[in-house]
């Protein structure tokens, strides 16, 4: 068997790098797991990995290679004999390929911005979005046990992740999307029971439960902690020699507002790469306190901060936040 | 060869990604009905064969419907996949670097293109070219590591990345007439200019890229819809 020298380059919480350790699981490959420091990239990841710069990469015999759903495909090819991914037929072959697609293009944004969102009348119409998503992506679920059929295939590999994603967002972000609950009295009553019993099939597999992140590691990630402070009772911790990181959707308003906002108080800022890989548009935005450390006009710091605060609403527990740190 | 009596294309004379899927199926040798589609005016057919998108292309083979050009492409390499010649490389490591620079060309290269042409400011339509550039400048090294010194990425013949890819230069045509900016050029990207040349004299792509003035005037079509 072809098992020489593979290697997975990854980070425990991304579901991408998920992705890629399932498919290996399920065809019994042994692998080497090399962590990767996303907020710190090493020079092996930017070597493998020049274009995209994230995780996953697949090493195999020295070769490497990015994109999860490319590298999921590989896995099937390489080892053919094992547990089958891809559908045999190439009509079921390019319709898994089509909802893969789907799915990370508008299903992923759509969920995450559920995740990002303040209470309130906005919020309801993202859920709303959010599920008619994953209704769509449901036909290609209907009358089957997963995805691929009596069997977990390409599709519930791509997407498995949501089954431990969506119920932590819905908690964090008060809403239910897919499962019927009493986080929120702000939301709509509808539920997707197709998508939820299909949550809870994937995640009796073995394979799938062994991959995905657990919820209690991943819950406490995703929520704020206790370098993340709300908004609200923020500025005063604006001083001198202060990072101020911003997380914000990249092309969404309000990452192009901060930095508008940014330009006109003055305030030096970087736009930083960071999140969960893949196709994520998660970015931080830092404010640097000014060239060599020297004094940040903390009036213009919190002017930004502020109008950030207001534009946003934030609430206890949810995005966008604002981490503070001591400048290295 | 016969398209097996039941192959039909909805596409779009001026969609890259139409073309992307012409040239397959020319490459194929595969005969097919092909039915344009006025994206403007969204037509029974495309409502019902692409509910999700309601985008062209869409390949309906035996009534069933098949969207995403990239795709649509392997399914054609597959179902003709005694026709020589194979679109898709045949050792699994080229195909995922294939498929991950496809996937790029769509998801980087495109956006940017069409957003220099959708651009409403002078501003925009530079940033954007200069996104186009930065990508194609990604394209050149790839080619440098895909064609291991041969004539197309993927080897001697033309493959899977080189439609990816070349679907798109009648266009980059287009902005060099309407705009006067020349993305591919023997100064940045001297592979990618040469490789455009033997692409574009390829037979089997030949025939299914349309006029540069028609993508002209779509694209004026598209600014008064778009650009306010």
């Amino acid at each position: 068997m072809a098992e020489e020298g593979v290697k997975v380059v990854g980070m425990w919480a991304s579901p991408f790098v998920a992705r890629v350790e399932m498919a290996l699981r399920l065809k019994g490959v042994t692998y080497e797991y090399l962590r990767e420091d996303l907020a710190n990239k090493s020079e092996m990841l930017l070597r493998y990995n020049p274009v995209t710069k994230k995780v996953p990469v697949l090493v195999h015999g020295g070769k490497p290679m990015a994109e999860s759903a490319v590298i999921v495909e590989y896995i099937d090819e390489v080892w053919k004999d094992g547990y089958p991914i891809m559908p045999a037929d190439p009509y079921e072959r390019a319709q898994a390929r089509f909802w893969a697609r789907y799915a990370d293009e508008k299903c992923n944004p759509a969920i995450y911005v559920v995740y990002t969102s303040a209470i309130g009348e906005g919020q309801a119409k993202l859920v709303h979005e959010a599920q008619e998503c994953l209704k769509t992506l449901q036909k290609a679920l209907e009358g089957k046990k997963f995805f691929g059929g009596d069997a977990v295939g390409y599709l519930d590999i791509v997407v498995g992740w949501y089954a431990r994603w969506v119920p932590i967002i819905e908690e964090l972000s008060a809403t239910s999307i897919v499962t019927l609950g009493g986080f929120s009295t702000s939301v709509t009553d509808q539920e997707l029971p197709m998508i939820k019993a299909w949550f809870d099939r994937i995640l009796a597999i073995d394979v799938v439960r062994e991959t995905l992140p657990p919820r209690d590691k991943l819950l406490p990630l995703c929520k704020p902690d206790s370098d993340w402070v709300n908004l609200g009772g923020f500025w005063s911790l604006v001083a001198v020699g202060w990072i101020v990181s911003v997380m914000a959707c990249v092309g969404s308003s309000n990452a192009v507002w901060v930095t508008a906002m940014m330009t006109w108080a003055g305030v030096h800022g970087v736009v930083l790469d960071g999140g969960w890989g893949g196709r994520s548009r998660v970015s931080s935005l830092s404010l640097t306190t000014g060239e060599g450390g020297t004094p940040l006009d903390v009036r213009a710091a919190t002017l930004v901060v502020g109008a950030v605060a207001h534009r946003r609403r934030p609430r206890l527990e949810c995005c966008p936040v604002v981490a503070v740190a001591r400048a290295a | 060869m016969a398209g097996e009596g039941d192959l039909k294309l909805l596409g779009l004379l001026v969609s890259p990604f139409v073309v992307r899927v012409r040239m397959a199926l020319s490459m194929k040798g595969v005969s097919y009905e092909y039915i344009e589609v006025d994206v403007f005016n969204k037509s029974e057919i495309l409502l019902k064969s692409n509910p999700v998108h309601e985008k062209v292309p869409v390949l309906i083979h035996h009534g069933k419907p098949i969207c995403e050009s990239l795709a649509i492409v392997e399914y054609v390499d597959e179902v003709w996949g005694g026709a020589a010649p194979s679109i898709l490389p045949a050792d699994p490591y080229e195909r995922a670097i294939a498929r991950f620079w496809a996937a790029y060309i769509d998801d980087k290269l495109f956006p940017a293109w069409i957003g220099a042409v959708k651009a409403a400011t002078e501003e925009e339509k530079a940033e954007k070219v200069s996104q186009t550039l930065a990508a194609l400048a990604r394209l050149e090294e790839a080619f440098a590591k895909c064609s291991n010194g041969k004539a197309f990425f993927g080897g001697d013949t033309v493959g899977y990345l080189d439609l990816a890819l070349g679907c798109n230069l009648f266009w980059f045509e287009t902005l060099r007439e309407m705009f006067d900016v020349e993305l591919i050029d023997e100064g940045r990207t001297p592979l990618l200019a040469s490789w455009a040349q033997r692409f574009g004299e390829a037979a089997a792509v030949k025939d299914v890229v349309p006029n540069v003035d028609k993508a002209v005037e779509h694209a004026k079509k598209m600014r008064r819809m778009f650009v306010h």
